[in-house]
């Protein structure tokens, strides 16, 4: 491993400190917030476009409703969006579930066509106001029999409650989904804002052994979302689909297996080996597709040099494995983004930590990083050095056009997931993009859903 | 039901009102939510947030500080930063969480300014009035709380030039198409002096000094609550309009003149006092723009029959019998129906769907409003203010009738 090539760089607030300081898995005191422009994460008016032929009736105060209606005309599916506006009077004079049961009547009434599924999504006062919800899909229901009413939460109290907002989207995003038997050669992948790569271990390894794999990204019709029931099985790659996947095995008696977005090779031959086993597959060459990625680290190490790298947690949910990997192909990692560190990344966390005591983990959201300077790359410049980021907020914080735009792992998956890093991180190197511009847009990729059957991951991204 | 939108957005709300309106001033402005009311303002409402920098946050409330009604971390939050970056000033509001958790703000607002010394201001949200009312709050706040009171000096004697402040301005309304510039440089070319301009463009501390006009010209709704607070502390009487236009630029400068010499306050008038004959043009937009347009289309371009239809408030009385206070998205589809012409945000346009029951069709022409639509056309915002703009208005017109 090589020693790091640049002065060891003090912390420049107290939102920033050498890893090595850090004890335990605490980073930050959570408190007061900034939202950077690097929009290209997903929001809860997102995500239930990835099920075909779905509507999306928000109720909720206006405040809330301007930034989601505005995120789907800005996305181009106003016409499988409506709203209903709660009023302040709302709040007192018991007319919520009125408004709510009117007004998501008088919202199918004026589409011109019928939808097959309705998300009705309601925000944080209604769980507060401890609206009977239930009760109220049950009167859509009697209301509008052929139509799906799923209920949606757009309740951002609850983001650091036990189960967050997000898994909850992810749950309810399967939830249309109605029991049928099972198809023994039917798999899905669930709770991914990115299509798996047809050319990834485990998509091959199923198509070998003769499963079909179903992916929402991919899937192109409501009759084809329905058809998800038929899986026996639910892959998922993160935290945030848990969730959905406890759910749907108590619902539809759906068996789940997690194979972790990892960026450790062990992990990714362990995750393999399960799928092979659960799956009765043949194991593919672990090792050469182990040395292939390696290789292609090399290649991208060979490219880079010794530019400085930095990472942010909205890129990958292990932002430290991340940063293990490439500190081990003799990449310069200086800084990590993160408020947290999150599941499943912990040993990668100490690992950094022990190894790399002086690198720098950075908060995202923290007040302070408002008011810091975001001219590293211009400082990087000024001394003959390169410096590329990867994710937008990385990007944004240091003021670079050299960036990776990867957002929740692209989909990345498993040794060709590691590859495809590779890859990018060599087009960062090679490719300016003006950040300023990109990574405002919201939910890196939508504009490309579904993406037929065949399309690489990261597809969505060059259309992007 | 006027609540229910199917094909277009609403108006940016009060929390994105005063966080615009304070922007620049160098204040510590903190919403009390969770996460979703800080995104909206920083994405759609806001175009200085990737270049300018200002403490516009959110407190990152949880669910259980919702459920216990605990605002103590609100509060130690705030502090530590007050007095961590001495900001000018505090300002404290809430999402409608912490309307149903009934926060009291005035009472967080006084703990806080104890707590750091410095001056903290409190309004009352709740995410689901306009901006024009959170907007109106904020400036008129800066008046009455920071503004100085009014001494035997603090008006100079009168020099060559009258001074104005401009009230109202802030991107919801002007964007960053020039058009702030544009009121300064009308003011110049007018003889004017612009003391201080509220509030795009200026310090804080030229804010202060806002007792020094002689008249306060209000040029979008937004500005009349200030105007109204700087009335009350100094006695300085004020014009409504925005000089869009020739005819409008010069009306609005022989009102202001007329006004700092009688003290009298003045509105901009649409030029008649009937509205004519020819074809309806219907301008959709906040009331004062609305008012001034409809002063240059009548004035520079001869359209007589002109009709505002306004879906916010109209604190400034900009509204004639003929005009229309929009309730909901229904309402305006029927509006602009009834149109030969429509002149609105470009979100408006997906309401005209067909002929008209005479086979006739109205014409639409673009003029994207920020709090509407947001970022989204934010490149055709054009430069209205000032002279010579109705000939970029007669070419839209022109070209959307083709």
């Amino acid at each position: 491993m090589r020693e790091l090539l640049h002065d060891r760089r003090e912390p420049v607030d107290l939102a920033e400190r050498h890893i090595g300081d850090v004890e335990g898995t605490s980073l930050f005191k959570a408190g007061i917030e900034y939202t950077p422009p690097a929009r290209g994460t997903w929001t809860i008016a997102h995500t239930p476009m990835l099920v075909p032929g779905a509507h999306e009736v928000y109720v909720c105060p206006g405040n809330c409703l301007r930034g989601v209606v505005l995120s789907a005309a800005e996305g181009g599916f106003s016409n499988r969006f409506s709203t209903v506006e709660v009023h302040e009077e709302n709040l007192y004079d018991s007319s919520m579930e009125d408004l709510l049961v009117e007004g998501v009547t008088d919202c199918l009434s004026r589409l011109d066509t019928r939808p097959s599924c309705v998300f009705v999504t309601s925000s944080c006062i209604h769980e507060l106001m401890a609206l009977d919800f239930g009760h109220l899909m049950d009167e859509l229901r009697r209301r509008f029999p052929d139509i799906d009413f799923v209920e949606s939460f757009m309740n951002c109290t609850m983001r650091k409650s036990k189960i967050g907002y997000e898994d909850v989207q992810w749950r309810q995003n399967y939830a249309a989904l109605r029991k049928v038997p099972k198809d023994p050669r039917s798999v899905n992948t669930i709770g991914s804002y990115f299509a798996l790569d047809p050319g990834s271990e485990v998509a091959s390894m199923l198509a070998s052994g003769g499963y079909r794999l179903r992916d929402l990204c991919r899937v192109r019709s409501y009759d084809e979302y329905q058809a998800m029931a038929t899986s026996w099985l639910n892959l998922y790659h993160w935290p945030v689909a848990a969730e959905a996947a406890r759910d749907l095995r108590d619902r539809l008696g759906q068996e789940s297996l997690y194979l972790p977005y990892s960026w450790d090779a062990a992990e990714i031959r362990s995750s393999l080996a399960a799928l092979a086993e659960t799956c009765e597959l043949a194991l593919p060459d672990l090792d050469d597709l182990e040395r292939k990625a390696d290789e292609a680290l090399s290649r991208a190490r060979d490219e880079l040099g010794s530019a400085e790298l930095r990472v942010d947690a909205a890129s990958t949910p292990r932002p430290f494995g991340l940063a293990r990997l490439l500190l081990e192909h003799g990449f310069e990692v200086t800084e990590v983004y993160s408020d947290a560190v999150m599941a499943g990344d912990e040993q990668a966390f100490s690992w950094v930590r022990g190894h790399r005591p002086d690198l720098l983990v950075s908060a995202m959201v923290d007040f302070r990083l408002r008011l810091r300077d975001r001219d590293a790359e211009e400082r990087a410049r000024a001394r003959g050095e390169k410096f590329i980021a990867v994710g937008q907020k990385a990007a944004y914080f240091t003021g670079t056009d050299h960036f990776v735009n990867m957002i929740a792992n692209d989909g990345l998956l498993g040794f060709s997931g590691i590859s495809r890093l590779a890859d990018l991180l060599v087009d960062a190197s090679r490719t300016e993009r003006d950040a300023r511009t990109v990574i405002q847009v919201k939910a890196r990729g939508i504009e490309g859903y579904p993406l037929p059957l065949d399309a690489p991951a990261g597809e969505e991204a060059s259309r992007a | 039901m006027r609540e229910v939108r199917v094909k277009t957005p609403n108006y940016a709300c009060d929390l994105s009102g005063i966080c615009s309106a304070l922007y620049e001033l160098g204040g510590l402005i903190v919403m009390h939510d969770a996460s979703g009311c800080n995104s909206t303002f920083a994405t759609h409402d806001e175009p200085r947030w990737y270049d300018v920098d200002s403490m516009v946050y959110i407190s990152g409330l949880t669910e259980y500080d919702a459920v216990l009604g605990n605002d103590d971390a609100y509060i130690d939050d705030v502090v530590e930063i007050a007095l961590e970056r001495h900001p000018r000033f505090v300002a404290v509001f809430g999402s409608p969480v912490a309307l149903l958790m009934g926060t009291d703000f005035r009472g967080v607002a006084r703990i806080i300014e104890r707590r750091c010394g410095i001056p903290t201001f409190w309004f009352r949200t709740s995410g689901m009035e306009s901006y024009v009312v959170g907007a109106s709050q904020a400036l008129a706040g800066v008046a009455s709380r920071l503004c100085p009171d009014a001494t035997p000096d603090t008006r100079p004697a009168r020099g060559d030039r009258l001074r104005v402040n401009l009230l109202g301005v802030t991107p919801l309304d002007f964007s960053v198409a020039g058009n702030a510039e544009a009121l300064v440089r009308f003011c110049d070319e007018s003889g004017f002096e612009v003391v201080s301009s509220w509030a795009i463009g200026a310090s804080l501390d030229e804010l202060l000094h806002a007792g020094e006009a002689d008249v306060n010209l209000v040029v979008s709704s937004l500005g009349l609550a200030c105007a109204e607070a700087l009335a009350e502390k100094y006695g300085t009487p004020h014009v409504v309009g925005c000089p869009i236009g020739t005819s409008a630029s010069a009306e609005l400068a022989r009102l202001v003149r007329e006004t700092a010499a009688d003290g009298r306050t003045r509105t901009l008038g649409s030029g008649s006092d009937k509205r004519g004959s020819g074809r309806l043009v219907t301008v959709i937009g906040e009331a004062v723009f609305a008012a001034s347009l409809r002063r240059c289309l009548a004035g520079d371009l001869g359209e007589g029959n002109v009709r505002i239809a306004c879906p916010l408030e109209d604190p400034c009385g900009m509204l004639g019998p003929d005009d229309v206070s929009l309730q909901g998205e229904e309402d305006a589809a029927r509006v602009m129906r009834d149109s030969d012409l429509v002149i609105a945000d470009p979100l408006y346009e997906v309401l005209l769907d067909g002929d008209r029951s005479d086979g006739t069709s109205t014409t639409f022409v673009r003029f994207p409003h920020e709090a509407f639509s947001g970022r989204m056309f934010r490149d055709e915002i054009p430069r209205f203010v000032g002279c010579g703009f109705e000939e970029a208005l007669r070419r839209s017109l022109a070209g959307a009738a083709r």
